[in-house]
């Protein structure tokens, strides 16, 4: 009994590890005053990039970096077609996500010549489990919170990271503001369309969560995903992205 | 002013135009370089593949009947100000009242099938409006009582209408002779009749068409209607002339729920001979992306619906008919998509021509002053 739970709180904490980053992503976003719906495209993105990539170099750091440039120019794609061309960003995030949804499994129709699967064909690495050396032994805590994927822990560092990022940076200072009045933060920078903080708000985000989605997001349902994503972006404290710990499941 | 606008207008042509014909020569010189040695056929099949047989057209309608329904309904939903995307989970879900009555009642066995065929429909779309109504209203209580975002909410209702319609088919009225999920097939007089020699072309088209016209009438032309734009432009402005605002957002998703729920009657009703949905459809989508790009204003929809229809078409035809896969057309709709709603695209050759006439206007007006 005893076991079961600690292995239950365990896969909890693994599986909400995807959730985490994609739900800084969004916390970003929405703090920008903006809702990031193509997280979906950039998770299926990333996480194919970093398949590919980190089975041709035969390095995950490299598979890694690569699978956030995938998603961070996808991030500057949205921005050119929404800020620059002026296409309704969710119209753009819609499509985005049902052409990557599509594009992905074409890709891996070109590389494995079947539409279902990489593994086998395709040599990808993953990070190893982190066990860490004296909460490992204490008995229950040690089975609960050490011996995950190392991404798992940066997750949790990341969440510091975002809240210092929009709490105590000056970039994040121009998010919040941006997100709360476009217009009166125009003194910040000449234009709405051309300030800073418009155009950063995008990329950050996606490099943010990027660093984990890569070898994490193929092996889970990134829908639930999103869903849960969405729902805890409407919370605007960073911290709270560590409660999808909680909602999952 | 008379000349300014008459470029303005020419220009919002020129670049929906152009939008289409880059979108699509950009399609076809991808297809040409993935489908190598056909790509002839891959062309003739993407570029008029829908309209060359009876049957492919008739799958054209049916799209076109089922996205004009949602992109109307999302046009309401949108001028309100909100965006309620339980649309797409209602196609699934809100078929189910009346497929209870039809195969689960001793009204729908007994009596039904002895209704003349026209109040059988009016039955049916009456039901399913209902039921879409009333899925449309659950996240818009939730947003207008409790706070709870409707666009996260109806995400997440969407799922939960496809497995709670999965759910009551399983528990009641599946046949058990089929191999497969589904219903017992509709009785003649309780479907959209098949035109075209047994196309998906079917009655619930003029469904479609007159809930166009009902919907221009309403929202261009009834106070409900404008009521509504109000609310949606300027919410402020709104209540402080004595709108209630509330009730006109529930009023506006209650219409975009009750488009939703004919859309589903058209669809379930007429393409298939049974209900056997498994998966969400992806019509209130596609609705949605109708509706913006017809940039919210209703009567652009039918016109964006066809459009849409046709990508969607063309996608499958290539599909079936030459070696693409399905995977590469649909990511080039969403390029079509792209440029077709691009409102920036030539933009700045338009404002410089805009700046140009408007000076010399002011050139002349000021040279008048000072003769």
């Amino acid at each position: 009994m005893l076991e079961y739970i600690t292995n239950f709180i365990y896969s909890l904490i693994r599986i909400s590890t995807p959730i985490v980053f994609v739900a800084l992503c969004s916390t970003i976003s929405q703090q920008a005053g903006l809702m990031n719906m193509a997280a979906e495209a950039m998770m299926l993105t990333s996480a194919l990039a970093g398949v590919l990539f980190s089975a041709l170099f035969q390095n995950v750091w490299l598979g890694i970096l690569c699978g956030m440039a995938c998603s961070v120019l996808l991030a500057l794609f949205l921005c050119f077609a929404s800020f620059v061309m002026k296409v309704d960003l969710y119209l753009m995030s819609i499509s985005l996500n049902m052409s990557l949804t599509a594009g992905t499994v074409f890709v891996v129709y070109l590389v494995t010549g079947t539409k279902n699967t990489t593994a086998g064909v395709v040599q990808s690495l993953s990070l190893g489990n982190v066990n860490i050396p004296f909460i490992h032994d204490i008995p229950i805590l040690g089975a609960i919170i050490s011996g995950h994927n190392l991404f798992t822990y940066i997750s949790l560092v990341m969440v510091a990271v975002v809240w210092f990022l929009l709490f105590r940076t000056k970039i994040g200072l121009r998010i919040r503001a941006l997100g709360q009045n476009p217009r009166q933060s125009n003194p910040l920078a000449s234009a709405p369309g051309k300030s800073t903080p418009w155009r950063l708000s995008w990329p950050r985000p996606s490099a943010v969560w990027a660093v984990c989605t890569c070898p994490w997001a193929i092996t889970t349902s990134s829908s639930v995903i999103l869903l849960q994503t969405v729902a805890l972006s409407v919370w605007p404290q960073p911290p709270s992205a560590m409660a999808c710990l909680w909602v999952q499941r | 002013m008379k000349k300014v606008e008459r470029v303005d207008a020419l220009f919002e042509f020129l670049r929906v135009l152009l939008g289409i014909i880059i979108a699509f020569a950009l399609c076809v010189v991808i297809i040409v370089i993935m489908s190598g040695s056909d790509a002839g056929e891959a062309v003739r099949n993407f570029m008029i593949g829908p309209f060359m047989t009876k049957r492919r057209f008739g799958h054209v309608m049916a799209k076109w009947a089922a996205y004009m329904l949602t992109g109307m309904g999302m046009c309401f939903i949108y001028a309100a100000g909100r965006f309620n995307m339980a649309g797409e989970g209602a196609i699934n879900l809100a078929p189910m009242p009346i497929l209870l009555i039809m195969f689960g009642t001793s009204f729908g066995l007994n009596t039904m099938p002895g209704l003349p065929k026209i109040v059988n429909l009016i039955i049916i779309v009456a039901a399913c409006m209902l039921a879409g109504a009333a899925i449309l209203m659950v996240p818009a209580f939730g947003r207008e009582h409790l706070g709870a975002h409707e666009m996260v909410t109806s995400t997440i209702m969407n799922m939960f209408c496809l497995y709670a319609a999965l759910w009551i088919l399983k528990g009641t009225i599946t046949d058990r002779s089929l191999s497969f999920l589904g219903t017992p097939k509709y009785p003649a007089n309780m479907r959209f009749t098949r035109y075209w020699n047994g196309t998906n072309f079917t009655g619930g088209f003029w469904v479609a068409v007159l809930g166009v016209i009902i919907g221009l009438i309403v929202f261009y032309r009834t106070p409900l209607g404008t009521k509504i734009r109000l609310c949606g432009d300027n919410l402020q402005f709104a209540i402080y002339s004595g709108i209630n605002a509330k009730r006109m957002m529930y009023a506006a998703q209650l219409i975009g729920g009750l488009f939703a729920g004919a859309a589903a009657a058209v669809e379930v009703f007429g393409i298939y001979d049974n209900y056997y949905l498994t998966l969400l459809t992806n019509v209130g989508m596609d609705g949605l992306l109708v509706a913006v790009m017809a940039k919210k204003k209703p009567i652009y929809v039918p016109v964006t619906a066809f459009v849409m229809a046709y990508i969607r078409q063309a996608a499958a035809v290539l599909n079936a008919n030459t070696n693409i896969p399905i995977e590469l057309v649909t990511m080039l709709s969403s390029v079509i998509i792209l440029f077709v709603a691009a409102e920036e695209f030539l933009g700045g050759t338009r404002r410089k021509v805009i700046f140009k006439i408007s000076r010399e206007a002011e050139a002349k007006a000021q040279k008048g002053e000072a003769v």
